[in-house]
């Protein structure tokens, strides 16, 4: 009867993560559903945090992931060692004119902080369990 | 959102006031939401297109779809399976909550606290994302207090005893 409760569970979460990966682009488009199609997304508005690649006096190139898009932002600075968040509307000719901007200078070290925490996660984890071949036992 | 710091000192207060044997499993709820989910940040690391996997795992950081990857978490624990599925959810769901904490622009996609019956965004928003770091004071401070009470309460004990 476990197991099947189980089963259950693991095709509720496949289900709605597929409902996630389907749907989402109604709700909050991604630069990356963008890119694919921008004559679909003119004028959508929406906001993202990336790193910049390169400045040029009149816009950006912003790097998702492994997407890269044109942002036009006037006078736009590099931000230190961290990214920026922006507002603004996707356009049909495949960039985004941004409206509203923000610097999150240093926020780079959030993940130096997480890689630590990652560490300071598995010796809490090992500090009262160890690994089996049949899961996780009382250490 | 916070840094993972900050996420699982977050659930060590709440394992220290819920006076938890194991700590861990609240440890590992704290940061459940991010583990699968910031496998695409890989994608800055590698050639490999993998920002398609934001929104497929989008999912494993809501409330309902932790509460269901607590369950099937369950499994690989042999220890009581209530008391599993309960202390790692109170922990995902303490990480969403501080993910709320982030103030957007616009909104907060880590807030989908209804998904997926709803996708409506919902923000606390008290820190910028640069501003990582007061939450992590403030909660390194919340933990050091604790911890420092419980001593001088055991001590107390000890005293009368």
């Amino acid at each position: 009867m476990k197991k099947i409760y189980h089963l259950l569970a693991f095709l509720l979460l496949i289900s709605i993560m597929s409902y996630s990966y389907l749907e989402h682009d109604k709700y909050y488009l991604s630069i990356s559903d963008f890119i694919k199609a921008p004559e679909k997304y003119d004028n959508v508005l929406t906001e993202q945090q990336v790193k910049i690649e390169s400045i040029t006096k009149d816009s950006f190139t912003a790097r998702f992931g492994n997407d890269y898009i044109t942002v036009k932002y006037p006078n736009m600075q590099k931000p230190k060692n961290g990214m920026v968040t922006f507002t603004g509307y996707y356009k049909k000719e495949g960039y985004i004119e941004a409206k509203e901007i923000r610097y999150n200078n240093y926020s780079d070290g959030k993940y130096l902080f997480s890689f630590i925490g990652l560490f300071l996660f598995l010796f809490f984890l090992f500090k009262e369990w160890k690994l089996t071949p049949r899961g996780f036992e009382n250490a | 959102m916070p840094d993972w710091i900050s996420h699982i000192l977050l659930g060590l207060i709440i394992a220290e006031l819920l006076n938890v044997k194991k700590k861990s499993l609240v440890v590992l709820g704290s940061i459940l939401p991010d583990i699968i989910l910031k496998t695409y940040t890989l994608a800055l690391l590698t050639p490999v297109p993998l920002n398609f996997m934001f929104w497929f795992f989008y999912p494993l950081h809501t409330i309902a779809g932790v509460l269901l990857f607590s369950f099937l978490l369950t499994l690989i624990f042999q220890y009581d399976a209530k008391k599993t599925f309960l202390l790692v959810s109170i922990g995902a769901v303490f990480h969403i909550l501080l993910d709320m904490t982030t103030k957007p622009i616009l909104y907060n996609i880590q807030g989908l606290l209804l998904f997926p019956f709803s996708w409506q965004a919902y923000s606390i928003g008290l820190f910028y994302s640069e501003q990582y770091w007061i939450v992590l004071l403030i909660l390194l401070g919340i933990y050091l207090i604790i911890k420092l009470i419980g001593k001088l309460h055991l001590r107390n004990i000890n005293k009368s005893n």
